[in-house]
């Protein structure tokens, strides 16, 4: 098969895959549904039914929670890879999940908050916050644009400081380290349909946005100064770039908590396939992190008797090793 | 020789009677020994003031837990406390501060103290962790007391408390035989979390007769002290008794909770609520607030469990949502 073939199959096969997993994440749990009751919790709703509102208000929401978030991460893995030129970059490189974490913390000390939905808006709150941050410390003011490779050192360095500062307040707070254990390993249990819809917005920005940064990013493959050559504002690229990242990282870190590996991982999955296309690689990126997160999801729902395993967790067991097996099958990771 | 044999059982016997005045008290890391009557103790179990001042003992420091109290102790302890003014500790343990209050016992039975940190305060002064062959927040509030009362050397004083709560919990047992049957579990609604067969909370329904539900026990969670239940599966938890424990916007909270109007015990009208100051008793389990737990708490699980699905437990709406004060 020629590397074109592959690369028209691969998108509708992920899609494929990733629908027929959302499906399964809808009829498999602790609590087993059969299929038409799947149906009728769907067309002929029973407010008094344990398995219609199992259905309706756990599993829709947390399936559909998983679908958008890893799909986010992916697609802004592919965007930090390709604009960072760094194979081994990460969207929370950005600090993002620093600053979401912080603001959890503090609001959990401060506030007192402690069930998971009062936790979304000080986690994007804090997560914008580091975004700023980093983006002004990252050289986006600058007139050249933000440079990626201080971007990065801005958001680690940023990064190690808000987890300083997380710590401290966890020191100080024994019922804030009590709810950031669970928030921190990251999962899409618990999420309801209102709490989608209220970061929605932001991905409904983040999404169109990283599209056409993806768009944009393809020039400046040649480097800056070849792009700038060819007439590419390479400050607005990597602003638009960034901002879109953001988006996506801040909306998902608020909504599931610090989802790691998904979006280090799936860029290289996706590669093989796509070629250097940094549009194509985004688009595969976005599936194939759907498809990872909804698969993680539920798996973690079978790995231990009576409880669920939180998708964040599952991510890492099979991120970790395939980390390692990708790095050692090819020497090199081309970008 | 003869002497020297002479010298040697009379060294022997002193050795026996100065070990026989100093006591020996038996926890997790290790055994310590503490002799005479402490003078200068500091208390690093969240909890553990209240077990002192039931004593009449008022140590010199204390740990700070939660909630806005002026001295750091919650209101039953107030009395006991009196116009003592015992330095707060607060945050994690600090080894420093401790050696600068230059103690001579230091108790940390509920406080999750690590090995390595007993390693370095047992240096400064005696110190008690958590009873041996339990986890560090599993130890029943009998066996806390009476290790207090060991390390103080008022083990009799410790005896008489414990019966005395004792007898409070067994006169409520006889006068509910019904409770013996029936299954109770204390969960923690914004995290849907139920409090362990071993921890204070679960003890403490099991302490009134009633039996923890073995569906929860099969949980495989890390944390077998507070089990996270997970939504889908809330029929575990739907015991005879549910009691859920205060947190803040509860309202908002339980109406979260998708499955909650499916449980049983919603429809039967079986669920008690737990109030900051009660849910703080129950979070304490010392022999200063159980009494007042046990007051307070007995007749809502009275009006949840009567059989009578029609009955409004107080603290209760009708349509089973808590009264807000």
């Amino acid at each position: 098969m020629t590397g074109a073939a592959r690369s028209s199959l691969v998108l509708p096969v992920g899609l494929a895959i990733t629908m027929l997993l959302a499906i399964l994440s809808l009829r498999f749990g602790l609590r087993d549904i059969a299929w038409p009751e799947i149906w009728n919790a769907l067309f002929a709703f029973d407010p008094m039914n344990a398995d219609h509102i199992t259905l309706r208000e756990l599993r829709l929401s947390r399936v559909t929670a998983a679908l958008i978030g890893g799909a986010a991460l992916g697609l802004a893995g592919a965007l930090m890879q390709a604009m960072t030129r760094n194979p081994l970059a990460d969207p929370g490189l950005l600090g993002v999940n620093g600053g979401a974490a912080i603001g959890v913390v503090i609001s959990i000390w401060i506030l007192g908050a402690s069930a998971q939905a009062a936790l979304i808006a000080p986690a994007l709150i804090g997560a914008g916050i580091a975004a700023v941050l980093v983006l002004v410390l990252g050289g986006a003011a600058h007139r050249s644009g933000p440079d990626p490779t201080r971007l990065v050192l801005a958001g680690a360095a940023l990064s190690a400081l808000f987890l300083a500062l997380t710590w401290a307040v966890l020191l100080m707070s024994r019922e804030a380290l009590d709810v950031f254990r669970f928030w921190v390993l990251g999962g899409f249990t618990g999420i309801s349909m209102t709490q989608v819809m209220a970061v929605l917005p932001v991905y409904a920005v983040g999404f169109p946005l990283a599209f056409l940064a993806a768009r944009l990013l393809s020039p400046l493959i040649l480097g800056d100064d070849a792009a700038r050559a060819l007439g590419v504002r390479v400050w607005l690229v990597r602003l638009i770039c960034v901002g879109a990242v953001v988006l996506l990282c801040g909306a998902t870190v608020s909504l599931a908590g610090p989802i790691a590996f998904v979006g280090l991982l799936v860029p290289h999955l996706v590669r093989p396939f796509t070629g250097v296309s940094i549009p194509k690689l985004a688009l595969g990126s976005t599936i194939l992190g759907a498809c990872l997160a909804t698969f993680a999801d539920l798996a973690g729902r079978f790995l231990l008797p009576g409880r669920e395993v939180e998708a964040g967790v599952v991510i890492a067991m099979i991120g970790g090793p395939a980390l390692v097996i990708l790095v050692r099958r090819r020497q090199e990771v081309p970008l | 020789m003869r002497l020297a044999a002479v010298t040697l059982v009379m060294a022997v016997a002193f050795a026996q009677a100065a070990l026989s005045q100093s006591r020996m008290i038996e926890h997790a890391y290790g055994t310590a020994q503490v002799s005479g009557t402490p003078e200068r103790i500091v208390s690093l179990s969240y909890i553990g003031h209240d077990f002192l001042l039931a004593l009449d003992v008022k140590p010199i420091a204390l740990r700070h837990w939660y909630g806005n109290f002026e001295k750091a102790v919650w209101p039953w302890a107030e009395d006991a406390l009196g116009d003592a003014e015992p330095v707060i500790l607060y945050g994690g343990i600090d080894i420093e501060q401790i050696a600068m209050l230059a103690p001579d016992l230091i108790l940390a039975q509920w406080s999750g103290l690590t090995e390595r940190e007993y390693a370095l305060l047992s240096q400064i002064a005696p110190t008690i962790a958590h009873p041996k062959g339990e986890r560090a927040y599993s130890a029943s509030w009998q066996q806390m007391t009476r290790q207090v009362g060991l390390a103080v050397g008022r083990e009799d004083e410790a005896e008489q408390v414990i019966s005395d709560i004792e007898d409070q919990f067994e006169a409520i047992r006889s006068a509910h035989p019904e409770w013996q049957s029936q299954t109770a579990i204390a969960i923690l609604p914004s995290r849907l979390s139920a409090f362990g067969a071993r921890d204070l909370r679960g003890r403490f329904l099991q302490d009134l007769g009633f039996q923890f539900p073995t569906a929860v026990s099969g949980i495989d969670d890390f944390d077998p002290n507070f089990i996270r239940i997970p939504h889908e599966a809330i029929g575990v938890a739907d015991t005879d008794l549910v009691v859920w424990v205060d947190t803040p916007d509860v309202n908002d909270v339980l109406a979260a909770i998708p499955l909650r109007h499916t449980m049983q015990a919603f429809q039967e009208g079986r669920e008690i609520y737990t109030d900051y100051e009660l849910t703080g008793a129950l979070n304490h389990s010392s022999p200063l607030s159980l009494p007042y737990a046990l007051d307070r708490i007995t007749p809502l699980i009275e009006a949840a469990t009567d059989g009578n699905p029609e009955t409004v437990v107080p603290g209760w709406t009708r349509d089973g949502k808590v009264i807000q004060p």
